[in-house]
């Protein structure tokens, strides 16, 4: 295809980022969509502050949720108190390392990339690094797919919870860990939802 | 490019959503996909009849939606007494025991988002059988986009079956009525959304107000 590439923006025309009409743009700053009524800017107003507050405040969150415990286990006099990777290690002791490998690439490998790589789609955005654009839509496309499959452990706790409730001799407590885990991930996906992905399109030289 | 464009007419202009790139609006055919020159993005992917069969979907789902979450998901027997957990009973357990935080989350990702979504789905795919205002559903469409990322079906199904294992040694597991439910559920909304087409909704909606 041809290389070549102009932006919707700097020929005057905005696209709304809801129903992705193309509108001209008027000597305002913020048209309404005629179309879905939504408020049109250019680009996501402070996107790159919002994404980074959401971010950093997500980053602060992890290291409590990865060090609490997540839950405590009491079955027959036993007392279990798990972290999330102290509860992987265990799924693999019992000879379950196919479902350990699923849970530790949902809990502790995607958040921690996920908060990585947004790091640097921000940083690379902000400071103008000479970092593939192509690359960083992709990393980006990705990150905004995994992010929602870390909330499993958060959903695991919850079935175990209402399982092991009826029962006599066993019983679970979520710590607050499980919440604190939620929250990180709610704060990442909010994070990348609040960056405009065409900020990274924007500063490659076009040709006149 | 820039050359053959031709900017009079904001009709035939499309751009794409992920990197801005303006171009000549195309007719993709029904069954192909059109993909954005520089990022790669999928702009539209047309299937045959996809209102209407989006509509059956969403109405599917929401037969299934009702046993999905009131039915038992999961059985099991723990020192011979039989218990059984449907998704309603899990966010009562949450709450009850004092975690309304995860309590809410797991109330609107698995219960009120997807049903609000199906809700306005059916009143979009449905429109021309009644006399609504264009601007009542772009709210509808538009909130629907906006619910989009916080439904956890899919999600909730694999921690059902890592929960299973979990507790494999513990108690003796049979899956209820409403894990099928729940399945067939997922299934019709993971359909849903392969065959909705936003940007034919959206010049629905557009033509619908004239």
């Amino acid at each position: 295809m041809v290389n070549k590439s102009y932006s919707a923006l700097k020929q005057g025309f905005l696209c709304c980022r809801q129903c992705h009409k193309v509108l001209p743009q008027k000597q305002q700053q913020v048209i309404q969509c005629p179309r879905c009524q939504n408020k049109v800017y250019p680009r996501i107003p402070n996107s790159l502050s919002q994404s980074w507050a959401l971010l950093i405040s997500g980053i602060f969150l992890y290291i409590p949720a990865n060090i609490l415990p997540i839950m405590t286990l009491t079955k027959g006099g036993t007392i279990r108190t798990d972290t999330i990777m102290s509860g992987i290690i265990n799924l693999a002791n019992i000879g379950m390392a196919p479902i350990a490998v699923i849970v530790f690439i949902a809990s502790i490998l995607v958040p921690a990339l996920k908060i990585i790589a947004l790091a640097m789609i921000l940083l690379a955005t902000q400071f103008k690094w000479s970092m593939s654009t192509y690359m960083r839509t992709k990393m980006y496309r990705i990150i905004e797919f995994v992010g929602r499959w870390s909330m499993l452990d958060v959903f695991v706790i919850s079935i175990l919870l209402g399982i092991v409730k009826f029962n006599k001799i066993a019983s679970v407590d979520i710590e607050p860990a499980g919440l604190l885990f939620a929250v990180v991930i709610i704060l990442t996906m909010l994070a990348a939802m609040r960056f405009d992905s065409r900020l990274i399109w924007d500063d490659i030289n076009e040709p006149n | 490019m820039r050359s053959t464009l031709n900017t009079d007419n904001t009709q035939s202009l499309e751009a794409c959503p992920d990197c801005d790139l303006l171009m000549a609006a195309v007719q993709v055919k029904e069954g192909c996909t059109s993909h954005c020159p520089r990022c790669g993005h999928t702009l539209e992917h047309p299937t045959r009849l996809s209102i209407r069969n989006n509509f059956f979907c969403v109405f599917a789902g929401l037969i299934l939606y009702f046993p999905a979450m009131l039915l038992p998901i999961l059985q099991f027997t723990m020192v011979g007494n039989t218990e059984a957990l449907s998704i309603l009973v899990c966010v009562q357990t949450l709450f009850s025991t004092g975690n309304w935080g995860i309590g809410l989350i797991i109330f609107f990702s698995l219960m009120l988002v997807p049903l609000v979504q199906m809700i306005l789905l059916i009143f979009v795919t449905t429109r021309f059988y009644y006399q609504v205002k264009s601007r009542y559903l772009a709210f509808c469409f538009k909130w629907y986009g906006y619910l989009n990322a916080w439904g956890m079906l899919d999600i909730f199904m694999l921690s059902i079956i890592v929960a299973s294992i979990k507790l494999r040694d513990d108690a003796e597991l049979d899956p209820g009525f409403g894990l099928y439910a729940f399945i067939s559920l997922l299934f019709i909304n993971t359909l849903q959304t392969q065959l909705l087409n936003k940007k034919l909704i959206w010049n629905l909606i557009e033509k619908h107000g004239e």
